[in-house]
């Protein structure tokens, strides 16, 4: 089953001082299927962020579509945001700002809670929020604290879950780790894997760290410059690079094998 | 022969309320050699390179320990002196040249700054010949743009052209790779391997990504929270790391087959100032006794390698 399809996407900004025309995209297209995670890498300003944004509904394209699980986008928004939002969710490289600071854990997990789920009842609400948290690996009595009593890695995991609370099929991972410490980058990519596997969800995992692209995805789309200029398993496109900057991307990669 | 830079039992702390920031490190930079400091945000790297250049932030004094640079200390030294000797015998680059470069200041104005503050006539032709060692393409183009008008790689090149002007003995580079892509991080090493081999440059590299540090260095200190874990070459510390936090530092980026759970260390780092009288990493370790918590282990010399720990690691396998 596809997941996501993005049919031949073009957009295009007008730059801020408003004399030059920037084209963010030129023509993306892929195919996900369920289940399965899509790394997505390319330099800053290649269109990496565009393209997820369009993907979770938050920009619209100047033409092609995007469309989730058979339905294109535009239908689905139009009806109701919240069936958007609902299929697709958001999490950034920085945990820190993408919670807010006055707001506990556990506010800021029930609020999701209640918007998807009206009809639980107070109880109920509780629980399914203490349920979110344990899936995540924080602890129940942790829920009480606010945002800047949590480690970088301990506040991936809590935006994680809020991203849970609305029952995603699709995940999109902006830059996930790249804002914590190596030794607690292994734990939260561990837990991305256990979650995808446990609730079949499907991810779009954007990244510059090239390493961890290679070890979550099944299936990469390279970006350059608006364009998908390779796509393909990480085999594919590291035994037989078609495209020039994906051969300077792969000499580029820093690695300790080497010794 | 004495070593380029010595930096003697060193320990830091806030100088409010005296808590520890960095807990007695010692290490060592030869004459042409490039070491390697790696650790966590929060292990004392940072603040352990800024006190060389005695940059210390205000909140944070030294408490005992001494540098020296080429034998003299610095630590001892005038504020007049030490200024002779930063940006003119060591220099320094940091993660983000943006923060470092004045925004309001054309590019070849600020380069020559530098050169006038330590006396010597800056002319414009030499500025531009330092911009293009750096291989900027257009170094006349340059002279005369701001710094906002240029990319995150064209600005680390211009920060590097700064620090190597004076043709320093030794680089503090600071993740000054950081924040830039793949690519142009890749440009940006080559340069500086090559300034480093031009002007037989020594050179510390701070940072917390591994794998750039392999390639940049001969030595790796490791540090976690506050202190030494374990000093050695290269090869060592990737192959057989006995820290055991080193190991599980190496394990969590070794190759795994695609999708497999990575090797992980839990918990989190805890502040210097709070375990003064044990092992740093003594609750997150795997292979931590009775003694971890009761004792401080010191870091000692096992031949090339030096390493802080009662119970070290064997055999390195993952």
């Amino acid at each position: 089953m596809v997941a996501v399809r993005v049919e031949n996407l073009f957009k295009s900004y007008v730059s801020q001082s408003k004399d030059r025309q920037i084209q963010a995209l030129s023509g993306v297209s892929f195919d996900l299927q369920k289940g399965e995670i899509l790394g997505v890498v390319g330099e800053s300003g290649c269109g990496k962020s565009t393209l997820t944004r369009m993907i979770a509904g938050l920009e619209k394209p100047d033409s092609g579509t995007v469309s989730i699980q058979g339905k294109p986008l535009e239908v689905i928004a139009r009806y109701n945001a919240k069936d958007r939002t609902r299929v697709v969710q958001l999490v950034f490289q920085d945990p820190y700002s993408s919670l807010n600071p006055r707001q506990t854990v556990f506010q800021a997990i029930h609020e999701v809670v209640r918007i998807y789920e009206p009809n639980l009842s107070k109880v109920e609400a509780a629980s399914r929020v203490n349920q979110l948290l344990s899936q995540v690996g924080i602890s129940n009595d942790l829920a009480s604290r606010y945002p800047h009593q949590f480690s970088g890695g301990q506040r991936q995991r809590i935006c994680i879950a809020r991203s849970l609370a609305a029952n995603p099929e699709i995940l999109i991972l902006d830059e996930p780790v790249s804002a914590l410490d190596v030794s607690v980058r292994a734990e939260i990519i561990n837990l991305l894997l256990d979650l995808k596997e446990k609730m079949n969800l499907t991810y779009i995992f954007v990244s510059h760290d090239l390493e961890i692209v290679k070890h979550v995805s099944d299936k990469i789309v390279v970006m350059f410059k608006g364009q998908i200029v390779e796509s393909g398993t990480w085999t594919e496109i590291m035994d037989t690079p078609k495209n020039e900057y994906t051969k300077t991307l792969i000499a580029a990669i820093p690695s300790i094998n080497k010794f | 022969m004495t070593a380029l830079l010595q930096v003697k039992n060193l320990s830091l702390q806030t100088r409010a309320d005296k808590r520890l920031l960095v807990d007695n490190v010692s290490f060592e930079i030869q004459e042409g050699e490039s070491v390697g400091l790696v650790g966590e945000s929060g292990s004392g790297k940072t603040l352990t390179a800024l006190s060389i250049l005695g940059l210390l932030p205000r909140a944070v004094e030294v408490k005992s320990g001494e540098i020296l640079f080429k034998g003299e200390s610095i630590s001892q030294m005038s504020s007049a002196s030490l200024q002779q000797i930063r940006g003119n015998r060591i220099s320094m680059i940091y993660q983000d040249p943006m923060t470092s470069l004045n925004p309001m200041m054309k590019i070849g104005k600020q380069i020559q700054e530098v050169l006038t503050a330590h006396g010597i006539d800056g002319s414009k032709e030499r500025v531009i010949e330092a911009l293009r060692n750096v291989e900027i393409p257009n170094p006349e183009e340059c002279f005369s743009s701001y710094p906002h008008e240029f990319s995150g790689g064209m600005r680390q090149r211009v920060m590097i052209a700064m620090a190597m002007l004076l043709k320093p003995n030794l680089l503090l580079a600071d993740e000054p790779t950081t924040a830039l892509d793949v690519t142009i991080q890749r440009q940006i090493l080559n340069l500086v391997n090559k300034e480093r081999i031009e002007n037989s440059l020594s050179l510390l590299w701070i940072s917390h990504d591994l794998s750039v540090v392999s390639e940049m260095v001969e030595r790796v200190i490791v540090m976690y929270a506050g202190r030494i874990a374990e000093i050695g070459v290269v090869k060592d510390i990737f192959h057989n790391p006995r820290h055991p936090y080193t190991h599980g530092l190496i394990g969590s980026i070794v190759k795994r087959s695609h999708q497999e759970r990575l090797l992980s260390i839990p918990g989190i780092p805890p502040k210097p100032w709070t375990i003064e009288s044990s092992c740093s990493f003594a609750e997150r370790c795997p292979r931590a006794e009775s003694d971890c918590t009761s004792q401080k282990p010191i870091l000692q010399n096992q031949g090339s390698q030096a390493y802080a720990c009662f119970h070290p690691e064997v055999s390195s396998s993952w």
